[in-house]
């Protein structure tokens, strides 16, 4: 299978285990999520500097020391311990893809796609020594849920037991360890979409959970019915957590290519609506790109970073430049710091 | 709006595809592809905004389909608007009348052409127009007695009638007419009637006081269908007209002059404004004068002139108009010509004041008179051999009883029309002048009577003047101004005898009873006799105000200037009776036109308008008669063309169902109705043009 072919969404789709699907991604990324500011006590050395007064004695090189007669410190580079959340909404509209014609492969969902950013989010953080939670948004099912899935018919609980609010489904705190990570990527594997969205309660509840300077990265649909979920949002950026979001959208809603007289169903609700598309064409473009652009002005205006993530792209090639855009970003505030 | 009406009923059913968009918009509501649809919300907020335009264009686009259908089922059903009038109408043919209205307003022109002829051609339409199997009258309206014949199937004969039908001068009751022509339909066993009413709608012709009309029909009086053909096709008729002239003498213009004081009616809307009046004779404008006359009204101007003596055929003239024949109005003037008179003065004094014709000589003065009266003054011996022929008058002022001889020669003066004043004193002996005069004497003489002494102041007092006939034309300018007689004392004049004579009028008594003054009529001329004198010395009369006036006017009346009034004019249909003087005969009568009217012994029958000469045979000859001649003048009743309001007409004859005008023959046939497939033809192609339109649009 060429490396091409394994960066296809549509082909990742069909492996079986999603760890793999994250590590062959992640292994197509550079990595580097981020530098420190801080440096002082360091993991890694860095330089030697003259020992002056009031410097760390354990620090002090004594191999320079028998070498040179002189004494000198050891400066290390102290790469922060980054706590991120991988937001995932998991509502039941996450579950749209449509197949295309003639195909015979199952559709990518938007889900199936977020699933695979968020893991391998999750994997790059880890690997490289960082903490990597998953929050999974998504109101309790109401269908009986099939075996193996999870179940959200009864109130969510977290690791340590406590009752989730029924916004949030799953909520595995972030860690660092490999175990961990195996955990997520199965969490994330068994996970189905289910219920309506409420983005803004899930981040609320992220909000009071989450240790300040995280960053997070949320992966919806942004179908909120709620006005809340965007200032929910601006709330995490008070404090002084780094939000990005990854806006996934299938390439239907964003070109509503339908002809034939269809009746479209509501994913999260009741609703019905039969129509010919020609009729309702132009006005369903007309709002779904004015909510696009409101999405992304309210995104900017609260300094969240806005990553358009339509299911029909290739997703390394999404995290590449969206890792890039980061580097480049620390860079300039390293050369302004 | 009438009924509708459906040429093809029985293709109803065709309606029913009207129901086809119908169901195919209901089929076409097929159960759609469903497809699970995350951002259905956005669709259903850009179709809020569209709901509204959406839910209209698939309203209008069904309507639109349904139209469509339903527009070429009913243009195939050929419906028919018909109108009131003609869903009230009988079905069948119709017993028919036309009436045709010849009255006076007809010959009203409407550019070149008369309305009688537009009104007749019309006629000629409808009759030929008219259903074989409808019985069919004519009835023209002329001002005679409206009777119409039964309906028959003669066409021929009336288009005859109608061909030589002409409209005539007289004012014509068309509500009348119509009327007859509604009784004369009884006859026929059809169950519908139909009268076709051909005419101006002037005001005067048509009666809205008189019943509708009706016809006798076995089972009750049934209302006919009465319709109107507007010859003037509704159109006013403006008509100025000369109604009335008056003649009166102009004191202002001396002898032979008249005022003639016309009246001109405006029946048009606007005023007229200096309307050229003319007063003409012998073909020659003699005065011309402008006249103001506001809208619907009249007015008076009073035109005068100075004319030659004798019979003036004259009349007053306005501009011709579209009815040129009440723009004329003639009438006959008698203007007195010069007086002649002979004053033979019976007591002829060296003092003038008490010469027996001093009086008299100053009321028959040229000061006094104009020169009107040219008066000679001879004493009896003297006039004894004067011919009489010259003059028109002979006054015997106070004379002896004449001789034989000479009392001949008077009475064939006044047999031949001369005139002869007589008056008392002491030379007139009563048994003399009965001998002498005879019959010439309006009344025989009896005796003198003394009543009083002049001077006395005691004793009987005088006679005077009781009563005065004003009538007569001698005395008629003293009317008002009895003062002039009453205050005149008689203290002696001749009683007559009692008996009454042929001919004979007493113009004035005496407080005693007896006649003062007397006349009689003697072949073609008068006498008159005054029973007391012409000086002071039996009455004191000529020194009152209306001695000299009365002498005056007893003069021209016996010459015949001071005539009965002049002769009333006659009006077309008439038949006039000429006063035609024995021995004489009517030899012709020569109407306006030059030529000669219908004349049986003495009476004419008037057909036109204008002078009407009259000859005369007498003996062997002929001779002209201007005493006779007279004008015949239109009766003003058709000179206001004031047209009337179509509505009240209707509603007179029964209301829009019975009762409707039309402008010419093609619009009064029954209507079949208006076709109405054509216009729906032009909504199925509106309709297929907006459903296209609607569905390009989706």
């Amino acid at each position: 299978m060429s490396e091409a072919a394994l960066l296809d969404p549509l082909l990742l789709a069909r492996l079986a285990t999603l760890p793999l699907r994250a590590r062959r991604v992640v292994e197509g990324v550079l990595t580097g999520l981020h530098r420190s500011r801080h440096q002082g006590q360091a993991v890694e050395f860095a330089e030697h500097k003259e020992y002056a007064p009031g410097d760390e004695i354990r620090h002090i090189d004594w191999r320079a020391y028998a070498r040179i007669d002189k004494y000198y410190v050891k400066n290390y580079e102290l790469e922060t311990n980054l706590r991120a959340w991988v937001v995932l909404d998991a509502s039941a509209s996450m579950g749209y893809g449509r197949r295309p014609p003639g195909a015979a492969r199952p559709p990518v969902t938007k889900l199936d796609y977020a699933k695979v950013l968020g893991a391998a989010l999750a994997y790059l953080l880890v690997r490289q020594g960082d903490s990597a939670g998953l929050l999974v948004a998504g109101s309790p099912m109401t269908q009986t849920p099939a075996a193996g899935e999870l179940s959200v018919a009864e109130p969510a609980r977290d690791a340590d037991g406590a009752r989730l609010p029924p916004a949030v489904r799953r909520c595995l705190p972030p860690r660092s360890s490999a175990a961990h990570l195996a955990g997520l990527m199965d969490v994330l594997e068994k996970l189905r979409p289910a219920g309506a969205t409420d983005l803004a309660g899930a981040v609320d509840f992220l909000a009071e959970k989450t240790h300040r300077r995280s960053s997070v990265f949320v992966l919806s649909d942004l179908f909120d019915p709620s006005p809340r979920a965007l200032a929910s949002l601006s709330r995490l950026r008070h404090r002084r957590c780094e939000v990005a979001v990854f806006h996934v959208l299938d390439p239907d809603e964003l070109e509503f290519p339908f002809e034939d007289p269809t009746e479209f169903l509501g994913m999260e609700g009741p609703e019905r609506l039969e129509a010919h598309p020609r009729s309702v064409r132009e006005g369903y473009l007309e709002e779904i790109r004015a909510f696009l652009a409101s999405t992304r002005r309210q995104l900017r205006d609260a300094d969240i970073e806005y990553v358009s993530a339509p299911t029909g792209g290739a997703p390394d090639r999404l995290l590449l430049d969206f890792l890039f855009r980061r580097r480049a970003a620390a860079a300039r505030r390293g050369r302004g710091g | 709006m009438g009924s509708l009406a459906l040429a093809n009923p029985w293709l109803v059913w065709g309606l029913l595809a009207a129901g086809v968009p119908v169901l195919i918009h209901l089929l076409s509501r097929r159960r759609a592809r469903q497809v699970a649809f995350a951002a259905v919300e956005f669709i259903l907020r850009s179709r809020q905004q569209k709901a509204r335009s959406v839910r209209l264009r698939q309203i209008l686009l069904l309507l639109a389909r349904t139209a469509l259908v339903a527009a070429v089922a009913l243009a195939i059903l050929r419906p028919m608007l018909q109108p009131k009038a003609a869903a009230a109408a009988q079905t069948g043919p119709a017993a028919t009348a036309i009436v045709l209205d010849a009255s006076l307003s007809m010959r009203w022109k409407d550019g070149a052409t008369p309305l009688f002829d537009r009104a007749r051609a019309e006629a000629k339409s409808l009759l030929d127009a008219l259903p074989a199997e409808a019985p069919a009258t004519l009835l023209v309206c002329d001002g005679t007695a409206p009777e119409a014949e039964p309906p028959g199937f003669d066409r021929a004969a009336i288009a005859r009638r109608l061909a030589a039908a002409q409209a005539g001068w007289r004012p014509a009751d068309v509500t009348a007419c119509t009327s007859a022509a509604a009784r004369a339909l009884g006859s026929s066993p059809l169950k519908a009637f139909r009268v076709y009413v051909l005419g101006d709608l002037t005001s005067p012709s048509i009666r809205l006081d008189a019943p509708a009309p009706r016809v006798p029909t076995p089972t009750g009086e049934v209302a006919p269908e009465v319709v109107f053909i507007d010859a003037a096709r509704d159109s006013p008729m403006p008509n100025l007209a000369v109604t009335d002239v008056h003649l009166a003498p102009s004191a202002a213009l001396g002898t032979r002059g008249f005022e003639i004081t016309a009246t001109v009616r405006n029946s048009g809307d606007r005023p007229a404004e200096n309307a050229p009046v003319s007063l003409r004779a012998a073909g020659r404008v003699l005065v011309r004068g402008f006249v103001d006359v506001p809208a619907h009204a009249s007015a008076r101007k009073v035109l005068a002139h100075r004319f030659d003596a004798g019979t003036i055929l004259a009349d007053v003239a306005l501009e011709p108009d579209a009815l040129a024949e009440d723009d004329v109005r003639a009438f006959v003037l008698r203007v007195p010509r010069d007086v002649r008179a002979l004053v033979v003065d019976g007591a002829p004094a060296a003092v003038r004041q008490k010469d027996e014709a001093f009086f008299v000589d100053a009321a028959l003065g040229p000061g006094r008179t104009g020169g009107r009266i040219a008066a000679t003054f001879l004493d009896a011996d003297a006039a004894r051999s004067r011919p009489l022929e010259p003059f028109d008058v002979v006054l015997l002022l106070n004379l002896p009883a004449p001789a034989p001889a000479w009392a001949s020669a008077l009475r064939a003066f006044v047999e031949r029309g001369g005139g002869l004043f007589l008056s008392g004193g002491d030379n007139v002996v009563p048994d003399d002048w009965n001998a002498a005069f005879g019959e010439l004497l309006p009344r025989p003489l009896h005796l003198v009577r003394t009543t009083a002494e002049p001077g006395e102041t005691s004793g009987p007092p005088p006679a005077r003047f009781a009563r005065v006939d004003f009538a007569h034309p001698a005395l008629s300018l003293f009317e008002g101004a009895d003062e002039g007689f009453e205050t005149a004392r008689v203290f002696r004049h001749v009683l007559l005898q009692p008996d009454a004579r042929r001919d004979e009028r007493v113009l004035a008594w005496l407080d005693d009873g007896s006649p003062a003054i007397i006349e009689a009529r003697r072949g073609l001329g008068r006498v008159v006799f005054y029973t007391s004198t012409v000086d002071r010395d039996w009455t004191d009369w000529p020194i009152r105000t209306s001695f000299l006036p009365a002498i005056q006017q007893l003069v021209a009346y016996l010459a015949g200037g001071l005539d009965e009034k002049p002769p009333a004019p006659s009006s077309p249909g008439d038949e006039r009776t000429l006063d035609v003087p024995p021995g004489a005969r009517v030899e012709t009568v020569t109407g306006p036109d030059g030529k000669p009217a219908r004349v049986e012994e003495t009476r004419v029958k008037v057909a036109m308008p204008g002078h009407h000469a009259v000859v005369l045979r007498e003996g062997a000859g002929t001779r002209d008669a201007p005493e006779l001649a007279f004008a015949a003048v239109l009766d003003t009743r058709e000179t206001d063309t004031t047209r009337i309001d179509p509505k009240e007409l209707e509603r007179h004859f029964g209301g829009e169902a019975q009762a409707r005008i039309a402008d010419d023959a093609s619009g009064a046939l029954p209507k079949s109705g208006t076709p109405l497939w054509s216009w729906l033809l032009v909504a199925a192609i509106a309709a297929f043009l907006t459903e296209g339109v609607l569905v390009r649009r989706g």
